[in-house]
Parts: C-alpha cells; sequence; structure tokens
C-alpha cells in the first residue's frame, strides 16, 4: 500500500475514536444551558486537567513554536515561561471565579464582569472581543490541520478536505454533547498527542545523532547562537532583543490568564480543589513541549531544510523514514492538538454570543430551552464562517488575531478590580478596557510610536489602570451591599 | 484578609521567577555549559523553574487542606 493510503486510514480511524468519544460523553449532560456550557459544574481532575493543557497545546503549539526553535532557537523558550505564569494565577484566581459562578449561576467570564460591575455595556464589549478574538483562532486551528494532512500525504489530501474532515467532527461532538464532549475528547486526544511527542521527542535525535546530550553538543559546536536566549529575531539575522523578549513573556502571560474560555472551564469544574489540583499538576502537560522543540533542533544539523520553518515537524517525520503507520500517528496527533484546541473556541465562541450578547441585547426573555438551541445554532455559524475564513483567506489573519488578543489582555486590571478593588465602577471599567485596547491597537499599527519600544500591550495595561481609577472615583460608587456579596460569594468556601 | 505565610511565599515565588527568566535576572543563568541531563543550562534553566512550581504549589495545596481541617469545626471559622 502506498504510505499515503496508510497515513489516510490511521488518520481517519484517529477522526472516528474521536468522534465516538464525542458522541457518547454527553449522554450524562442535563437538558440545560448550565448541563450545556458548563457541564453541571461537574469535571473531574482527569477532565480538567487535559481541557486546561489543551487550550495551551493548539495546533500553534505543534508546529509555531517548534519552528521558531528551529528557526530562532532559544526565542522559542519564552513560550516556558509564560505557559508556566499565564496558568499559575489560575490556582488562586480560579476557585473565587467557581465560588461566585456557583452563587450567582455565572457560565461565562463576561457575566461574571458584567453582574460585579451591573453593566450590559461591558458584558456587550467583552462578547464582541472574545469572538473577534476566537474566529481566526478557529480558522487558524483548522488551518494548521489542513495543512498537517496535506503535507503527510503527499499532497493527495487537499488543504480544504483536511480542514473540513477534522472539523466536522469537531462540530458533531460540539453540537451534540457541548462542554462534555469537548472535555472526554480533549481527553482523549491529550493522551494521543502526549505519548506520540514523547516518544517521537526522544526517538528521533537518539535516531539521527545518538541521544538528546549529543545532539545538543553538536548544536553547541556549530551554532552556539541558537541555545542562549533571548535567540534570533523574526528574520533569524540578528539577536532578539531582550526588552521585546521579556516583555513578551509578561504580556502573554497576563493574555493567557485572562483567556475567556479559561474561566469558563472554571466553572465547569466540581470543586475548588480540583482546580487546585489542575494548576498543581499543570507543569507536567507544559513540559509536553520539550520532546516537540527536541525534534525541532534535530532540524537545525539536518541535511535538508523544509518549505519554512513551520514545517519542521513534519518534515523530519517524513525525511527519516519511520513507518507510514507512525506517520499517521504523527498526524493524528497535531490533529488532535488543533482540534482540542478549535472545539473548545467553538463553543465558547457560540456561548459567549448568546449569553453575553443576544440575550442581553436582542432577547431578554429567551428561555432555557431557547438558549441551548441557540447556542447550537451559532455554534455552526461560527464554524462555517472560519473554515469559510481559513479556506479562503492568505494570513493577515495573525494581524487581527493579535489584535484581539491585545483587548483580551486588557481584561486584567478589571477582573484584579472585580475582586479586589470594591470601589471600582461600571464607568471605570468600560472606560479603560476600550481607552487600553485602542492604545494597544494604535501603538500596534504604529510601532514607532511606543515609548522606549515597549511591548505595546504593557502600555495599553499602563494607560487601562490609570483610567481604571481615575474614572471610578470619579463616578458614584456601586451599591456597597452589592459589592460586598459579590466578594463575599468570590471568598467563602461552599 | 489576614496574612497568610505559605500562599504569599508561593507567590513571591512566581513573582522571583519573572525576574529570573527574563532580562536581567536570566543573564547569570543563560548559558550552554554546563549541560544537565543533556539539555543545555539554558533550556535546563526553564525546565527546573516548570518542576519546581508543581512542589511550591503542591505545598500550597497542602498547607490550605490542613488549615481548612483545623479551622473547620462544626460552627465554622474560628479565626
Amino acid at each position: 500500500m502506498e504510505r499515503w493510503v496508510t497515513v489516510t486510514l490511521v488518520t481517519a480511524g484517529y477522526l472516528a475514536l474521536s468522534l465516538l468519544v464525542g458522541w457518547i460523553s454527553g449522554r450524562r449532560a442535563s437538558d440545560t444551558v448550565t448541563g450545556y456550557v458548563a457541564g453541571d459544574r461537574g469535571f473531574g481532575l482527569l477532565v480538567m486537567y487535559f481541557v486546561t493543557g489543551a487550550m495551551m497545546f493548539s495546533a500553534f503549539a505543534f508546529l509555531g513554536t517548534p519552528g521558531w526553535a528551529y528557526s530562532r532557537g532559544a526565542a522559542a523558550f519564552y513560550v516556558f515561561s509564560y505557559g508556566l505564569l499565564g496558568f499559575a494565577p489560575w490556582y488562586f484566581l480560579g476557585p473565587m471565579v467557581a465560588r461566585v459562578g456557583r452563587v450567582y449561576g455565572h457560565v461565562t467570564q463576561a457575566e461574571l464582569l458584567s453582574h460585579r460591575f451591573q453593566s450590559t455595556t461591558l458584558s456587550v464589549l467583552i462578547a464582541i472581543v472574545s469572538i473577534i478574538a476566537f474566529v481566526p483562532y478557529i480558522a487558524l486551528q483548522m488551518k494548521g490541520a489542513g495543512i498537517v494532512f496535506n503535507a503527510v500525504t503527499d499532497g493527495n489530501v487537499p488543504i480544504w478536505v483536511g480542514a473540513l474532515a477534522a472539523y466536522a467532527v469537531v462540530l458533531l461532538y460540539v453540537l451534540k454533547s457541548g462542554v462534555l464532549g469537548v472535555g472526554w475528547t480533549n481527553t482523549f486526544q491529550g493522551i494521543f498527542m502526549l505519548i506520540i511527542a514523547w516518544v517521537l521527542g526522544l526517538w528521533l535525535p537518539n535516531h539521527l545523532y545518538g541521544g538528546v546530550g549529543a545532539m545538543f553538543e553538536r548544536i553547541a559546536e556549530l551554532r552556539p547562537e541558537l541555545l542562549t536566549a533571548p535567540g534570533l529575531d523574526a528574520n533569524a539575522t540578528g539577536s532578539w532583543g531582550w526588552g521585546a523578549y521579556s516583555s513578551a513573556i509578561l504580556v502573554s502571560a497576563i493574555g493567557v490568564t485572562m483567556w475567556p474560555h479559561l474561566f469558563m472551564k472554571g466553572f465547569a469544574a466540581k470543586d475548588d480543589e480540583t482546580i487546585k489540583l489542575t494548576m498543581v499538576l499543570y507543569p507536567t502537560f507544559l513540559l509536553f513541549l520539550l520532546p516537540l522543540y527536541f525534534i525541532a533542533f534535530a532540524g537545525v544539523l539536518f541535511e535538508s531544510k523544509p518549505p519554512s520553518a513551520d514545517f519542521i515537524l513534519p518534515h523530519m517525520i517524513l525525511s527519516t523514514n519511520v513507518a507510514p503507520v507512525v506517520v499517521g500517528l504523527f498526524c493524528a496527533g497535531a490533529l488532535a492538538a488543533s482540534m482540542s484546541t478549535g472545539d473548545a473556541m467553538l463553543h465558547a465562541s457560540a456561548s459567549i454570543y448568546v449569553q453575553d450578547m443576544h440575550r442581553r441585547v436582542f432577547d431578554r426573555k429567551l428561555s432555557d430551552h431557547g438558549r441551548r438551541r441557540l447556542i447550537r445554532i451559532v455554534a455552526v455559524i461560527v464554524g462555517v464562517a472560519s473554515y469559510y475564513t481559513a479556506v479562503n483567506t492568505e494570513m493577515s489573519l495573525v494581524a487581527l488575531l493579535l489584535a484581539a488578543y491585545g483587548a483580551i489582555v486588557q481584561l486584567a486590571p478589571i477582573t484584579a478590580a472585580a475582586f479586589f478593588w470594591k470601589r471600582a465602577t461600571a464607568a471605570g471599567a468600560v472606560t479603560g478596557l476600550v481607552l487600553g485596547s485602542l492604545v494597544t491597537l494604535l501603538l500596534f499599527q504604529f510601532p514607532q510610536l511606543r515609548p522606549f519600544g515597549l511591548h505595546e500591550g504593557i502600555v495599553g495595561l499602563a494607560t487601562n489602570c490609570l483610567a481604571l481609577v481615575v474614572v471610578s472615583l470619579a463616578t458614584r460608587p456601586l451599591e456597597g451591599q452589592h459589592v460586598d456579596s459579590f466578594i463575599d460569594a468570590s471568598r467563602s468556601a461552599v | 484578609m489576614q496574612f497568610r505565610l505559605v500562599p504569599t511565599l508561593a507567590i513571591c515565588f512566581y513573582l522571583a521567577m519573572v525576574l529570573f527568566v527574563t532580562y536581567p535576572g536570566y543573564h547569570p543563568f543563560n548559558h550552554i555549559r554546563p549541560f544537565v541531563f543533556g539539555l543545555p543550562f539554558s533550556l535546563f534553566w526553564q525546565v527546573l523553574w516548570i518542576t519546581s512550581s508543581i512542589f511550591v504549589l503542591t505545598g500550597v495545596f497542602f498547607w490550605e487542606k490542613r488549615r481548612a481541617e483545623r479551622s473547620a469545626p462544626p460552627d465554622g471559622e474560628r479565626e
């Protein structure tokens, strides 16, 4: 049998298993919005661990970061740092969010924040920002899936077919099983990814250079500039700046902590202990980048070069003559990385649209049943829109994505104020969010305006904090009793 | 909120991490040699912080658990 046929069969087998797991896992959910969006707040440790890990391990982690390690060396180490610094605060913040959610019945981040500040404007703003960030992100995940499929089948499966196959499966289990489908498929996909990555990551350097240590010894001799931070710049010509390296870590870490889908999984946790233990164990998942970096570094001294740095993983797998079944498993692993991130975002963006925008603005009386139906319809629309974007646009998506994430980072001061500063008001929160996002966007477009070459997000955050404090102090405080009961709910263990 | 030593120490660990994985704290450890477990020291340094985090949060977790057990007799919180 030709290699690409075997690869396609193995990958199809993986897709069928994913669908099966996703399809049957939704049976236990109650027929309510809380059941569909937050899994009846019943996620245990195993599922939470893999759901959280999957957020970090997108198609970008599977292809993009090894691409960085390959072309820019130690610049890629920054992912380790922000990966940990972004999730660690969740050990403390997560249980507070979950407690408030249990008391007031929240299932999304915007619900929590707009409840604290009593502001529909805030809810709608957060919803818009989240959805603008999610659609290009999902599109990139789809594209990633299609590209890998295409590469490992020697071009026999077109990109649009690969993306369609993977995301048809995702859409089916998201529609059928909601967050439970996302949770249990992520568990299956996560185990799969971890095994594939570690086995290939340790085997390949061993096969080519006689071990990981021996491989790094050779790189240290021939390309030492790749092994010390901050690594090389985007063109892989000069050194990356320390300022850029350091502020990229800070901004990315804050952005990760504020991810809307991370909040939503906090609401899905069974209890505080589950969230805390997930964060205790999370670094074991983060180390999964290590074998991927090994494969990428193995490519540095390899005789042939991939068409672009992002292709380093498939390139290494394909050029070392491994068995076609292993190539198929690798392809399935890459699809797992893409799908386990894409499914959570698809589910989150539909839920956010209905919970935080539609029922707040267009239809205030929408029933629980009506909302569930609408979430499913919107999930299909978002899926189709993302697919259309993935197949029809040539990049520029990244710019949109970065801009929207710039705005999500700006949720950090508001969230901190929600829990720790009683005097903060809705006007302050909205002004801070809008001004912070605008400043970020402006400096993103005109980099020459950045003071001291700082990351645009840092300047935006400073503006945001200032506006939040000044406007809050200048406006009438919220009713004391409301704020007190919110903060009490966040602190008292239930 | 009263002062709680163990969580405060954990937060200090992460603040220290911010310093030691960015400029200038990373600088003294940002070398290729010595190799540790086959990794260049700069990469081992990253792995070290990530692994330490497991122990730090495990500590906090059990400290909180013990504290909750001690201060949760039938009529709720004492402090």
